[in-house]
This record gives structure tokens, C-alpha cells and sequence, in this order.
């Protein structure tokens, strides 16, 4: 069965009939820093339903919380933020007259489309957001999907939700009931930035784009709410919102005038200082690798988690982040791991993995051998299996759970090569105004670092195996700074 | 392993050359039209202004952190291949290559980055 209609299977058998709320008002709700927002009666409606309260369960940052206490924000409220953004950057865009071809109705329907998929855009999380998205691509259903739609799987998964017969059935009486005119192809390709038309690509844009209503709200909101202070002037960026032409194409993209420059650089400089201060944060990688492994560990045994196994990926879409945190079930390797958790007894570093790890003398091909290596992290499947060949290797009943060999997927930057920043008539990619690709580039192959993780109990035998299996499987030998950065005494 | 095929056949292992990331993903793009099946795992949103491939992307930053691509000015805009490259594509790479796909597809990767290298030098 593919993944689409393995999706809508399950939401019929799941969610039966998505209950349509007759919201008689609209209502207003406050939040902080952003201020108090007012939502019609349509968007209340979808809100309240249980495929959007679900993310209230589901962490934006995952288990970041360990080490930045207070980034405790939900997918939730992520969501609620990004709907809110959208309508400023369209309101922007019909100040400096960019919708002006537009007659009023046809633009107050796109803004109803625009809010609608803005509140869905993240359904298809599972628990503790991209940590689960590393599990979900050991489904080959789900590597198929990404690579069709050319889309993340939670993308993928919320599209093929918004597209099921369920979706399409809640929409026409949500469309009947407030005469509205919400349309469901249009609002699942958002998701995955496609629209109908390519003179229609900037409204995909401004939900899944180079400058993205997403980026706008999570980049804020995770800085904000990490307390990783970061400067990025979001009402600069609005003024300099337009819609442009691609040259020698009839696609319409959403681009930058050049005042738009300075906070767009601010934009790619935060997504980066993000990545290294929280996303790869080491503690926070360790954790990952903790949930990582869970919910193998469900999957390969066959443990219920509420009262049903993990059969595929659907299945994730029935759990939120307390489901794993409170799980009680028989397996002792699960309790273990869970209580770990919650108690932030978690993995530790046993070896660091970088350029400057690695002996680079005498070997005239060490940087390919590296290269090698790192490629292993496009195959999840092959780093799992050198986590259960590093377990062996330390025997004394270390199992694959207890140990985690990490190579963090570096970030990318694709809007710094697009080219749409609007100067005269000449439209350019960052990268031409200043190399910022280049210098980010350099920035990240400095900070990105890999790890053996593993529990107290096997940390010096990961250390010492881990340090073996990499020379012996990869001709890479690791210097004493390994262990040294990996702060073992 | 694809991708370093093509940057082999590049020829910047003894000079460095002026990189564009938007020429490598709009002719792999062609590429991956008429040969599918060979350049299966890359997929290539066209939102953008130019059909961009996020793998392509990763693998070039891994290229970076493993030193095995090199920025060799201060403007950043050239980039030069590690010493031994060649070799160890040839000897390695290729090799392993070959064990899964044919002399054919092999030239087919050689021809991209042929075309790549020609298409950076014309601009």
C-alpha cells in the first residue's frame, strides 16, 4: 500500500469524522512578545480539532529543553505564530501594492487558503518533531514519498493528511457552513511549495519558501524562547516583501527588494547560530539519540504503545511527546531508557568526530576517507548498523541502545542561492552580493562535530571500540583530541 | 560517490576554479530527466528560480567539512579539490562504483562534469 493511501486509511479509521465546531464569533487570543491576534470563526473551527491540539503534546524543539530550559514552546504555538505571520507578510505585500492585479475577492480568498494550510502546515509531526523524522525514514514508504514530492517527511505525511477522503469530506462542510471557499489540492501543495500554476508560486512561497512564513515564526520563537539571543528585524524584512517575475519564466515568486537585504542576512546568519547553539547542540544530540532509540526499540520489538504497535508511519501520528516520555511497558530496555529521560541521566560524548579530530598526517587520502564517512549519514539504516557491529564489539551486554554513533545532517541554505533579491532590474542570490553561502559554508565545516555517544556504563568501551571501528571500517584514525573534546576523565 | 565522479572530471585538483552551486544543480537537473534511474535519490524542488536539489546540497557541505572541497580565496568564490582526489576516485570510488552500475552510467557521471566544467568557464 503507498503512503498516501496508507494515510487515509488511517484517518478514517482514526479520526472516523472530523467533528466541524460551529463557531458563532471570532475570537481573540494573546500571546507573548507577538501580541493579541484575532482569528475568524473557520480557523477557531480547524484549531480545535484534534489533528491541530495534538501539537499542544508535541515540543517544537524537541527535547532541547535539557540544557535551554525554558524552550518548552509547542508545535502549537509555532503554528498559531505562523498564521499570524502570514497575514502580516500578505498585508505588507498589499501595502507596497504588489497585489494590486488582484481583484478584493480573489485576494481575500488566497488569505483564507494562505491561514487555513498555515494552520495544518505541521500535522504531520511525530513526537518530539524532527527527532521521530530520523526513525520515519527507516520506512522505505517514506523515503519513496520524500523523494517524489521533493519534500521533509513530516511535509509529505501532513499533504497526503490534508489530501485524504476525510480532509476533503471536513473541508466541503466547513466551506457549506461558514461560505467560505477553502480548497484542499491547493492547500496540501502548499505544504510541499507546489502550487497549480507557476504564476501562482509566490503564495506557496510565503508558507514554504525562501522567506517563509515558517522561518519568520520558528526562527523568532526558538531564540526567543531558548533565551539564544538573537537580532533579526522581522518588520524590516516585511517592508521589503514584493512579487516579481522570474526572468524568461511566467513564474511569480515571492523576492526582496534591495532594502531587504541587511534582515535577510540577519535571517540566514540566525538560521546557522540556531543550528550550532540548539539543533546540534551536543547534550541535545545525545538526547535525540536516547528517543532515537526508543522508538526503534518499540518498532523492532513490537512493543504497543497505547494499546497498538508501530507498524508504519502512520502509526506515529497517533503519539505526542508524552506518550514516550510516561511509556511503562515490559521491555526493561525501554523502561530504562524512558526513565533515563526523565531524570536527564542521558548519553555522553565517548568520542568527538570532525576535521580537526581526525590524524591527517601521512595519509595522502584522509580527506575522502572522511568524506566516506561522512556520507554515511544520508543512510540511517547503515549508521544503525555500525551502532549494533560497535555493540557487539564492546560485548558485556551493551546493546545498540546503549551506544549511538551521531553525524548531525549539516543545514542548508538554498534561499542564498535563489535569486531573488530584486536590485534595478537585476535579480540576485545573495551569494552575488556578498558570499555569504561561502562564508555560512565555512562556518559550518568549523562547527559541525560528529560523536559516539553512550551511556555511563559503556562510555571509556565506546570510546575505545568507537576509536577501532572507525579506523578499521573507514581508515580514519582519531587523535587524542577526540577524547580529549569529548571531555572523558 | 556520484557527486565526486563528477567533481573529479571538474579538473580542479591542480587549479581552482570559480564554483556557481546554481550550475551544478541545474545540470544534474537535466541530467536526472534523461537518466532517471542512475540519479534516483536526487529529487529537485522547482519553487525556486532554479531547480534545486537539497542532497546535492548536503553532500557539497560534506565536501566542505571534510576538506575534501576547499575554498582557496579570501572572496570565497574559487574552490579547489583536495590533492589525491583523483586517485582515490579512480582507484576507489570508480571501482565500487562499478560494482553496482555500468561503464555507461560511469560516463554519464564523467560527461556532467565535463558540462559543468565547461558551462562555469563560459560564464
Amino acid at each position: 500500500m503507498s503512503l498516501e493511501s496508507e494515510i487515509n486509511e488511517f484517518t478514517k479509521s482514526y479520526y472516523d469524522e472530523l467533528p466541524l465546531f460551529e463557531i458563532r464569533e471570532p475570537k481573540v487570543i494573546h500571546f507573548t512578545k507577538i501580541g493579541t491576534h484575532l482569528f475568524t470563526e473557520p480557523e477557531i473551527s480547524i484549531i480545535d480539532l484534534p489533528l491541530i491540539q495534538r501539537l499542544r503534546y508535541i515540543l517544537q524543539l524537541g527535547p532541547a529543553y535539557n540544557v535551554y530550559p525554558t524552550a518548552r514552546h509547542s508545535r502549537f504555538e509555532h503554528t498559531l505564530g505562523v498564521s499570524i505571520r502570514i497575514l502580516q507578510m500578505w498585508e505588507a505585500l498589499e501595502k507596497n501594492g504588489s497585489l494590486n492585479l488582484l481583484s478584493q475577492m480573489k485576494r481575500k480568498k488566497i488569505i483564507q487558503n494562505l491561514r487555513i494550510a498555515s494552520l495544518l502546515h505541521d500535522i504531520g509531526h511525530g513526537p518530539f518533531s524532527h527527532v521521530s523524522e530520523v526513525v520515519l525514514n527507516d520506512f522505505t514508504s517514506i523515503e519513496n514519498a520524500t523523494i517524489k514530492e521533493a519534500a521533509k517527511p513530516h511535509e509529505v505525511i501532513g499533504y497526503y493528511i490534508i489530501k485524504s477522503d476525510i480532509m476533503g469530506n471536513y473541508l466541503d462542510r466547513l466551506n457549506n457552513f461558514y461560505h467560505i471557499s477553502i480548497n484542499q489540492d491547493e492547500i496540501a501543495n502548499y505544504l510541499i511549495k507546489k502550487t497549480k500554476q507557476d504564476e501562482t508560486q509566490y503564495i506557496a512561497d510565503l508558507l514554504n519558501g525562501e522567506i517563509d512564513a515558517d522561518k519568520l515564526d520558528y526562527i523568532y520563537r526558538d531564540s526567543y524562547f531558548s533565551g539564544v539571543e538573537l537580532s533579526f528585524q522581522i518588520d524590516r524584512l516585511l517592508y521589503a516583501l514584493i512579487i516579481d517575475k522570474v526572468p524568461g519564466t511566467t513564474k511569480k515568486k515571492l523576492m526582496l527588494s534591495e532594502r531587504g537585504i541587511l534582515p535577510f542576512e540577519q535571517l540566514l546568519f540566525s538560521k546557522i547560530v540556531l543550528y550550532s547553539s540548539i539543533y546540534h547542540h551536543q547534550k541535545i544530540r545525545a538526547i535525540d539519540n536516547m528517543i532515537i532509540a526508543i522508538l526503534r526499540r518499540l518498532i523492532e520489538c513490537e512493543i504497543p504503545v497505547n494499546g497498538k504497535e508501530i507498524e508504519s508511519p502512520v502509526d506515529f501520528l497517533r503519539l505526542d511527546d508524552s506518550d514516550i516520555l510516561n511509556l511503562k511497558t515490559t521491555d526493561e530496555k525501554i523502561n530504562e531508557l524512558c526513565s533515563s529521560l526523565k531524570k536527564r541521566r542521558t548519553f555522553k560524548r565517548s568520542l568527538v568526530i570532525s576535521y580537526k579530530t581526525i590524524d591527517i598526517e601521512k595519509d595522502e587520502f584522509i580527506q575522502n576517507k572522511m568524506f566516506d564517512f561522512l556520507q554515511y549519514a544520508e543512510y540511517p539504516r547503515e549508521i544503525r548498523r555500525l551502532n549494533k557491529i560497535l555493540a557487539e564489539r564492546i560485548g558485556k551486554g551493551c546493546t545498540e541502545y546503549d551506544v549511538a554513533i551521531d553525524l548531525p545532517i549539516p543545514p542548508t541554505l538554498p534561499a542564498a542561492t535563489q535569486r531573488i533579491i530584486k536590485d534595478g532590474n537585476k535579480y540576485l542570490p545573495m551569494a552575488d552580493i556578498f558570499p555569504h553561502k561561502d562564508w555560512l559554508d565555512a562556518y559550518i565545516s568549523n562547527k559541525w562535530f560528529g560523536y559516539v555517544f553512550a551511556t555511563e556504563k559503556f562510555r571509556e568501551d565506546a570510546k575505545k571500540e568507537g576509536k577501532e571501528l572507525i579506523e578499521e571500517r573507514f581508515k580514519i584514525k582519531l587523535t587524542s583530541e577526540a577524547e580529549n573534546l569529548a571531555k572523558l576523565s | 560517490m556520484k557527486i565526486r565522479i563528477i567533481l573529479k572530471e571538474m579538473k580542479m585538483e591542480e587549479k581552482p576554479i570559480r564554483f556557481d552551486e546554481e550550475v551544478l544543480h541545474r545540470i544534474l537537473y537535466t541530467y536526472k530527466k534523461r537518466y532517471p534511474k542512475l540519479l534516483k535519490e536526487f529529487s529537485f524542488s522547482l519553487s525556486g528560480t532554479y531547480p534545486y536539489s537539497q542532497l546535492l546540497e548536503r553532500i557539497l557541505i560534506r565536501a566542505k567539512i571534510s576538506r575534501t572541497l576547499k575554498t582557496t580565496n579570501p572572496d570565497f568564490e574559487e574552490v579547489q579539490l583536495s590533492k589525491n582526489t583523483s586517485l582515490y576516485v579512480e582507484e576507489r570510488i570508480e571501482t565500487e562504483f562499478l560494482e553496482e552500475y555500468s561503464k555507461s552510467d560511469l560516463d554519464i557521471l564523467k560527461n556532467i562534469g565535463k558540462d559543468i566544467k565547461r558551462t562555469l568557464a563560459e560564464a
